[in-house]
């Protein structure tokens, strides 16, 4: 029984962290940027939705479509800005990216105050199948993660944009010569990669609350789960975000979080050194 | 032409700053002037604690403006320099040290984390300054530079842990984040209960900022105690009771019990959420005294009334209040003699009246159990008839 | 003589522009400045191992904290249990001191291990990585990764390292003498112009052409006869080991040692105090560092708010005005200088041949 409970969590975690690494995906994978803040576009996801949900009263799912929104437009804003200027240069889009995670922090710190805000959890109960509980929370959880990695799988493969943009990743010039306007489809697949941390943002929030800080958490995973599952691959992100989640979830619940946590990333960090190419499939932009 | 007008700005940037840069060097040479008294204070105002520390930071500000308007230090003013630790030890090592070499404060107020007092120790020792530090902690050999007015465990858990075993269950499982701070009260909280016959059926660490709980909650139920025993940091603490509440975990059969559940941790979390745990302090905001009060108002007016007064804040206008009186009847500002003159002092504050001893340089206090109520507010259950005395390496 | 003076690069002008600053600090300042940039010259250290890394040779390391947090965990427990087993670990139930803190005793042995074992471990990892396929962006989330894993363990391993509270209190000691600040500083200045000379010669001499061969064209290297490899290994280990150097400079400066000196954060910090200087050049990467550093300490003094909203303005102006930093930029002009002088001589002549 204990081992199924660990085991339903570790799905839910699993949908965490794909939720939370399929902007990754979409920006890292498809236009090679490295966006240090991440962590902040989940953050003003989940303020929007604090001031939307909380403060305004609106329902949950107005919310979470207008931090999708909101987030989506900031990507569309700093992509003119900042990034757009620096495609191909790795370092200084790091850096560049860095620099807004602290502004874009601090902002927020100084506008919204630093205190936690609050959200309450949209459905509250649970499930109890045979002594294991799962919260309808965790289940809308695990839902959703299918529903967005779905739509945007249907975005990416099935719509003349998907394509577009596909086209743009494998041969920019030859697109280019085609009379699509790569910059364009830059700017939307950035601020659409933007939008989904913001959705993501949105999602976790009631579940841990708000802060200005609380980006920092999600950085460093969601880049090495993407690393894992493929840069591009969007079933490979799944199945590594499968992979993660359930280890640590199995290894936390039989040993202890700290070493399982520290375990999990010696593990993935074998791992991307002996399948660099096999699991990845890297293109040049 | 765009080069060059780089160069001028940066030029222009580097001449500010070395110029600024000399300029704030030079000042520090020059001491206060001889009608005011400096004192130093370190708080977070950024990083993950500043949420905590904002609290203490007003509490000071407002205790140094009473004692200012009530005639100053035997008619000198007291004045202070704010400085930010950022949540970082290392930084607040640095600061304090400004503080005191830099800006030379007689004496500092401040820290919250136990990472930035140890760090800061060492740094007063070897100036001979003095640090009061206002938070409850899980203590230690008392440094002869330091004045502690927070609580230490046998202030806190020596009271907790047998009323919780006694009035709600003798299975209790320990939950914290890593650090020291929970694996010392972790271990106190486990020789209390050997002593009154309770047992201990788990015990759990998570990394700092963790915030997916569901595998512990499962050890949790899988365990079946009857209290949690729960110290988790700012957000893990919030994350940590609404995971709770979503497994369909209850406070009345297994309610949380944690010393880090204060009045901004219940706004945080909503009153439903919160209701039913319990916490053991020497005070809560919702004292029914005159003083307290009295207090509140005061602290409402100037700093609005959503902002929520907590232990840390209380004890920390205690600590400013505490130093004003000392500094009242020395004239010699060395640590040991300001620390000289508190001997003796007993001070009616919010939370009742407390007493300096001289012995652990830490403070009487009056140990209280408070449980939230369903309305999000805290109810004294059990408050000890005496003063108890600080036991700081118990 | 007086003609290679006068056509040496402005960097090595500023380079001795900034240790003469660096001499007379303490003379201008008290001694708590002059600790603080003390530990800014620990810093310069830690961002000169960097730079060979990512300057010279392409290599963005998201973790180098975690090599230079080494070297200071390692002389930080030595200091700490110098007089017997330490409180902390006492109440922790450590009763006797383990093989691996016992050797640390002996003063010698603690500074030379503080070297070697970064440089190991940095080498090993390079032998790990590099013999591999994995470049680019994968070698700075592996050590981001790596960075995270460090700082984690060294906040739980509570009964040795005192998790996250840190090593405190430790002492301005040089093998076991302490010192005051000012012959500490000193000493620590002379430190660096040793090391800053020590990448001077390497980055010039033929192993230095190769790593720029590397940042340049990997695979070119390869086809002439060089492996790339096993440079990459060389100088991450050559790195790692200036890095462990640093970290044992700064601890005595800062007095403690705690696991954000391992992480992240750090890393993220050294690599913008060489991106605002100028990568490539050494000269950048310690202005960059003396410079963030002093501005950060007077900008939080004045206000604490207001520091990460300059910060981020700032890597931002360099990043769009000043691409390749403050160095990079006055080595332009000056070649542009140059350039200039040599185009009016020789129009100068050809308008006499003319004439």
């Amino acid at each position: 029984m204990f081992i199924a409970a660990q085991l339903i969590n570790g799905i839910s975690a699993s949908a965490l962290l794909l939720i939370y690494s399929l902007g990754v995906v979409v920006i890292m994978g498809h236009m090679n940027v490295v966006n240090m803040a991440h962590g902040e576009c989940i953050m003003l996801g989940a303020y929007v939705c604090y001031y939307i949900n909380t403060v305004a009263g609106a329902p949950f799912f107005v919310a979470l479509i207008m931090s999708f929104v909101v987030t989506a437009l900031f990507g569309l804003l700093i992509e003119r800005l900042v990034i757009r200027k620096l495609y191909g240069k790795t370092a200084e889009t790091l850096l560049a990216t860095y620099a807004l995670s602290l502004i874009v922090k601090q902002l927020v710190n100084l506008i919204c105050g630093s205190e936690l805000k609050y959200i309450a959890i949209p459905f509250e109960g649970h499930l109890d199948i045979g002594g294991v509980t799962i919260p309808y929370y965790n289940i809308f959880i695990i839902l959703f993660a299918a529903v967005i990695l779905l739509v945007t799988w249907i975005i990416f493969y099935k719509t003349p944009f998907g394509t577009k943009m596909r086209a743009v990743t494998s041969n920019r010039p030859m697109t280019e010569c085609l009379g699509i306007n790569a910059h364009a489809v830059d700017s939307l697949t950035f601020a659409f990669g933007v939008g989904l941390a913001g959705l993501a943002g949105a999602v976790l929030a009631p579940i841990r609350g708000v802060s200005p800080f609380m980006g920092a958490s999600y950085i460093t995973d969601s880049f090495i789960n993407v690393c894992v599952g493929g840069l591009q691959s969007m079933i490979g992100t799944t199945l590594s975000s499968l992979l993660i989640g359930e280890s640590t979830s199995i290894l936390g619940g039989f040993w202890n979080e700290v070493d399982a946590k520290i375990l999990v990333f010696l593990i993935v960090v074998v791992l991307i050194r002996f399948r660099p190419d096999g699991l990845f499939r890297k293109e040049k932009r | 032409m765009k080069s060059r007008f780089l160069k001028k700005l940066l030029s222009a940037a580097l001449a500010v700053t070395t110029c600024a840069g000399i300029v704030t060097g030079m000042t520090g040479c020059e001491g206060g002037s001889s009608d005011e008294i400096k004192i130093g204070l370190l708080f977070s105002k950024t990083g993950a604690t500043a949420i905590t520390e904002e609290c203490m930071i007003n509490a000071a500000q407002m205790a140094i403006d009473e004692v200012n308007d009530a005639g100053g230090i035997n008619g000198k003013k007291l004045t202070y320099v704010l400085e930010d630790y950022a949540t970082d030890a290392a930084t607040a090592a640095e600061k304090i040290k400004k503080l005191i070499m830099q800006d030379e404060v007689i004496a500092t107020v401040g820290c919250y984390t136990s990472a930035s007092r140890i760090a800061c120790e060492p740094v007063v020792e070897d100036n001979d300054s003095l640090l009061i530090y206002p938070t409850f902690y899980e203590g230690e050999e008392p440094s002869k530079n330091v004045v502690y007015t927070g609580a230490v465990p046998n202030q806190q858990g020596d009271i907790f842990v047998p009323w919780l075993a006694e009035n709600v269950g003798k299975k209790f499982f320990l939950l914290g984040t890593d650090t020291v701070y929970a694996q010392l009260i972790n271990s106190q909280c486990r020789a209390s209960l050997d002593a009154c016959g309770g047992e201990v059926v788990g015990e759990e660490y998570v990394p700092n900022a963790h915030n997916d709980f569901s595998s512990i909650i499962t050890k949790i139920k899988e365990a079946d105690p009857d209290v949690l025993f729960v110290n988790l940091n700012g957000d893990s603490g919030v994350a940590f009771f609404k995971q709770y509440k979503q497994y369909g975990l209850d406070a009345s059969t297994m309610p949380v019990a944690s010393y880090l559940l204060d009045e901004s941790t219940v706004a945080a979390l909503g009153a439903e959420t919160a209701a039913g745990h319990y916490t053991s302090i020497n005070y809560v905001s919702t004292l029914d005294t005159d003083a307290n009060k009295e207090f509140l108002k005061k602290y409402h007016e100037k700093f609005g009334d959503d902002a929520e007064m907590t232990v840390v804040g209380e004890e920390t206008y205690v600590s400013v209040k505490l130093l004003a009186e000392a500094l009242k009847k020395t004239d010699d500002y060395s640590a040991a003699s300001i620390i000289k003159a508190m001997d003796g002092i007993t001070l009616d504050v919010p939370e009742g009246q407390v007493k300096f001893d001289p012995e652990t340089n830490h403070l009487y206090l009056r140990g209280r159990i408070a449980k939230v109520s369903d309305e999000g507010k805290f109810e004294v259950v059990y408050e000890s008839p005496e003063l108890i005395k600080p036991d700081p390496t118990k | 003589m007086l003609e290679r003076i006068k056509k040496m690069p402005v960097n090595r002008w500023v380079d001795i522009a900034l240790f003469i600053f660096l001499l007379i600090f303490p003379l201008i300042f008290n001694d708590y400045r002059t600790g603080f940039m003390g530990k800014t010259a620990a810093y310069m250290i830690f961002a000169l191992s960097l730079d060979l890394l990512w300057g010279y040779t392409g290599l963005m390391s998201f973790g180098h904290a975690a090599l230079f947090g080494l070297g200071g965990y390692i002389v930080g427990l030595s200091f700490t249990i110098q007089d017997g087993i330490p409180s902390f670990m006492a109440r922790m139930g450590v009763e006797e001191l383990p093989w691996f803190l016992k050797i640390l005793e002996n003063n010698i042995v603690a500074s030379l291990l503080g070297l070697i074992i970064p440089g190991a471990f940095a080498a090993f990892l390079g032998y790990f990585i590099f013999s591999s396929k994995v470049s680019g962006i994968f070698f700075s989330l592996i050590t981001m990764a790596l960075a995270q894993i460090f700082e984690t363990f060294f906040a739980n391993q509570s009964a040795y390292t005192n998790g996250t509270s840190g090593l405190g209190g430790l002492p301005r000691s040089f093998f076991g003498i302490e010192l005051k600040v000012k012959p500490f500083y000193y000493l620590t200045i002379g430190i660096v112009i040793l090391v800053y000379l020590l990448c001077l010669w390497l980055t010039n001499s033929r192993f230095g052409k190769v790593l720029m061969s590397v940042r340049e064209d990997e695979r070119r290297l390869s086809f002439i006869g060089y492996n790339p490899a096993r440079f990459k290994i060389a100088v991450y280990a050559l790195s790692g080991m200036l890095a462990g150097l640093s970290g044992m400079l700064f601890v005595p400066f800062n007095g403690m040692i705690s696991p954000t000196e391992l992480g992240i954060s750090l890393s993220t910090m050294v690599l913008i105090w060489i991106a605002v200087g100028g990568r490539g050049n050494l000269t950048g990467a310690m202005l960059g560092t003396v410079l963030i550093n002093w501005l950060q300490t007077l900008l939080s003094e004045y206000s604490a708010d207001i520091w990460p909203l300059v910060l981020g303005a700032l890597i931002l102006a360099v990043i769009f005005l000043i691409p390749t930093g403050i160095i990079g930029k006055l080595k332009e002009i000056q070649y542009n200088i140059a350039a200039r002088k040599t185009l009016e001589k020789l129009s100068a002549k050809e308008e006499e041949n003319h004439g």
